[in-house]
């Protein structure tokens, strides 16, 4: 009996054993089961979310959208009072809460404050100036209902690595949210968020072609969205305020950099709500001129209808178009100080003299005048058919074999009564082994020497002397050590001359000691019409004559330049090129 | 005819058009100072004490509007008659608020007319 009892005991406490094992191995059986299930569960909802954003999102890139939709459909997976997403706009920040239950104001409104804290922290940017548009939806306030936040999380909105907004869950209850819930909902917001990225960067790829061209255009282009967004803007725009560098460009750059010279948010404003375009007037920005043209981007939809999409702006460079202006008025204001005044001058002597009102020995010394302005109005008057057949490539150049020699000797000598008339010296001398004959055009050469030696008279002293002086030079010689060795006394330094021919050349120069050049106007000088600057501030000669001989020299391979010492002097010099063949 | 009680100053770059203006003056009797720029003009301003100044507005160094403007800065408040050859006034507007002052386009103004200007101005008869 014992012994069958004991047996009994035995099987009985096996079988106990056993049930309890089997028990325990059961139950673990199912925890693992409902986990499992809560875990497929999970992974359903967030494929079921995912394909949802899929389906609902389409081809939109709208990222308000698409965190509705997430938003939307949270309350199947966790539990919460209120779920609520701030979105930053370039204004505004867009807050929407959606109520599960019943709380009171107090409640949503310590969300806000959460919220807009943490999206601060995110941006390390002050939003206090930031309109918040709040939206409610779900079920009604109650303020006799718990005001209290007990449980609450963020996750951050990103869209390509930048922040964009957060997302928030948020209930009353204790102790809510675990790392589990918190994981899921931030691996859907990334795979929503890696979605969108990849979508715009398709867009981006697509976008491609007309971007391109839109960069290479020389008019600055930018196209705002209906809240003032920039979605395009091209180098020549960025280029346009300064800010080239600058990748991410908004709105705020633009009413800053313009500094208003035009009131872009307002026309902007404008040409959207109102389908205005607007034209600017002319005004400068960093020293170039622009015209910029506002207008609202509009696109045809069933039945013919336009909606606006938002606005186009371009900048248009007018710089070039300035200068061609002024150079017209400088060239009319030329015209009248260069020859109405000289010519009104010797109309008023001759209706003088006609009158009998000017007396006989004073009569010699305004003829005198009168034979030098109609001398100087018939140069300026070739100057201008030179430049205007230069222009035209109708200047004619016949190089020939010529004695340069001889026809130094010759100009100076024509000049020489001039000179003396003047009280000036003027003399020439030959450095080097000068060739008999070069090839060169004997008639706009002496041209050359006549601009270049009739301003050395010009512009000299009193009792003063000019010098020409012809030395034979190699290529790439430093000429100023030849200056040296020879004692030329001229206003030339450091002067070392290549020509692409790279043969020897003759440098011819022409010296006067008088008023010098201040250095900033040197590098005008043989620019057309560069002396009248001001029309205020005439400057003797019109700097044609210069622009012609520059024309000429060149047209023989050769170089012009100038060396002055204001107050002291200037030399003028020109090169030819000795041609071996 | 006695000589006038009055000083002409004269300041111009185009010689030809000073040695008229002079020539003309001198003959009504004037006392006439000239200057070919609007440095000397200005010392000569200073010194002689001129009752009227003609000065061309285009001038090289100094033009006439600027050695107006610092003739007027010393409390200097002589006539000023501007010579010009633009039919553009603006240029001269800003000078001119500075009364006395008074312009006459060259060409569109005879000598004698000039003097008779002049003359008006002076109140003489």
């Amino acid at each position: 009996m014992t012994l069958y009892s004991l047996i009994v005991t035995i099987i009985n406490i096996a079988i106990i054993i056993i049930a309890i094992f089997g028990y325990i191995k059961s139950k673990r059986l199912r925890d693992d089961l409902i986990k499992r299930e809560e875990d497929t569960k999970r992974k359903m909802y967030e494929i079921s979310i995912l394909k949802e954003l899929g389906d609902r999102m389409g081809y939109s890139l709208n990222i308000q959208n698409i965190i509705d939709i997430i938003t939307g459909s949270l309350n199947q997976f966790i539990k919460y009072s209120a779920v609520s997403y701030m979105f930053l706009e370039p204004e505004k920040i867009i807050f929407k809460v959606h109520l599960e239950k019943s709380v009171s104001r107090k409640f949503v409104d310590d969300i806000k404050s959460r919220m807009s804290g943490s999206l601060s922290a995110l941006l390390g940017k002050d939003f206090k100036d930031f309109r918040i548009e709040e939206l409610l939806s779900g079920v009604i306030f109650n303020d006799g209902s718990d005001g209290t936040v007990r449980s609450f999380f963020n996750i951050p909105l990103a869209i390509a690595g930048n922040v964009v907004g957060v997302l928030t869950i948020a209930d009353t209850g204790e102790g809510l949210y675990k790392e589990e819930e918190m994981t899921i909902l931030y691996k859907i917001t990334q795979q929503a968020s890696s979605a969108v990225s990849r979508l715009q960067e398709v867009v981006k790829t697509e976008q491609g072609k007309l971007n391109s061209m839109v960069f290479s255009m020389t008019e600055g282009v930018i196209m705002t969205d209906l809240d003032y967004r920039i979605l395009v803007v091209n180098p020549a725009a960025k280029k346009a305020i300064g800010l080239e560098n600058k990748s991410e460009l908004n709105i705020f750059d633009f009413i800053d950099k313009l500094n208003g010279k035009i009131d872009f948010r307002g026309r902007i404003e404008e040409s959207i709500k109102f389908d205005k375009v607007y034209i600017s007037d002319d005004f400068d920005l960093n020293g170039r001129f622009f015209k910029v043209m506002i207008s609202p981007v509009k696109n045809k939809i069933e039945n013919n209808k336009e909606v606006v999409l938002g606005c186009v702006v371009i900048f248009n460079d007018i710089t070039h178009a300035k200068e061609l202006e002024k150079m017209r008025q400088d060239f009319t204001s030329m015209i009248v100080h260069e020859l109405r005044s000289p010519l009104d001058t010797t109309k008023k002597i001759l209706e003088e003299i006609r009158l009998g009102e000017i007396k006989k020995q004073k009569q010699a010394q305004f003829l005198q005048l009168m034979y030098k302005n109609s001398s100087d109005m018939l140069e300026l008057i070739n100057n201008l058919l030179d430049v205007a057949k230069i222009e035209a490539g109708k200047f004619v150049i016949s190089k020939q074999p010529s004695d340069i020699k001889d026809l130094i000797k010759n100009r100076v000598d024509f000049f020489e009564t001039t000179a003396k008339d003047a009280k000036l010296k003027i003399s020439y001398k030959f450095y080097g082994d000068i060739p008999e004959k070069i090839v060169f055009d004997q008639k706009t050469i002496a041209q050359v020497l006549n601009n270049f030696i009739s301003n050395a008279i010009k512009f000299s002293k009193e009792n003063g002397k000019i010098l020409v002086n012809v030395l034979l030079c190699k290529d790439n010689e430093d000429i100023s050590k030849k200056a040296e060795e020879f004692k030329i006394n001229w206003f030339l330094k450091d002067l070392v001359i290549n020509h692409p021919s790279k043969n020897d050349y003759l440098l011819i120069s022409i010296t006067d000691f008088g008023l010098g050049i201040a250095y900033e106007e040197i590098n005008n000088l043989f620019i057309k019409f560069s002396q009248v600057e001001n029309v205020f501030t005439k400057k003797p000669g019109t700097g044609l004559g210069l622009a012609v001989a520059k024309n000429i020299v060149e047209s023989h391979g050769g170089r012009v330049g100038v060396g002055s010492i204001e107050g002291q002097g200037s030399t003028f010099y020109f090169t030819i090129p000795i041609n071996n063949n | 005819m006695n000589k006038i009680n009055k000083k002409i100053l004269i300041i111009d770059d185009d010689e030809g058009f000073r040695m008229i203006l002079e020539e003309k003056f001198l003959k009504e009797k004037f006392t006439v100072f000239t200057a070919g720029n609007g440095d000397d003009g200005l010392s000569l301003a200073d010194k002689e004490k001129p009752d009227l100044i003609l000065v061309d507005v285009m001038m090289p160094k100094m033009n006439g509007i600027d050695m107006a403007k610092i003739i007027r800065g010393y409390g200097n408040n002589v006539i000023i008659m501007f010579l010009t050859n633009l039919s553009d006034m603006n240029h001269i507007s800003s000078a001119m608020q500075s009364s006395p002052s008074d312009y006459i386009v060259k060409a569109d103004t005879k000598i004698s007319e000039i003097i008779d200007r002049v003359k008006k101005r002076l109140e003489i008869e």
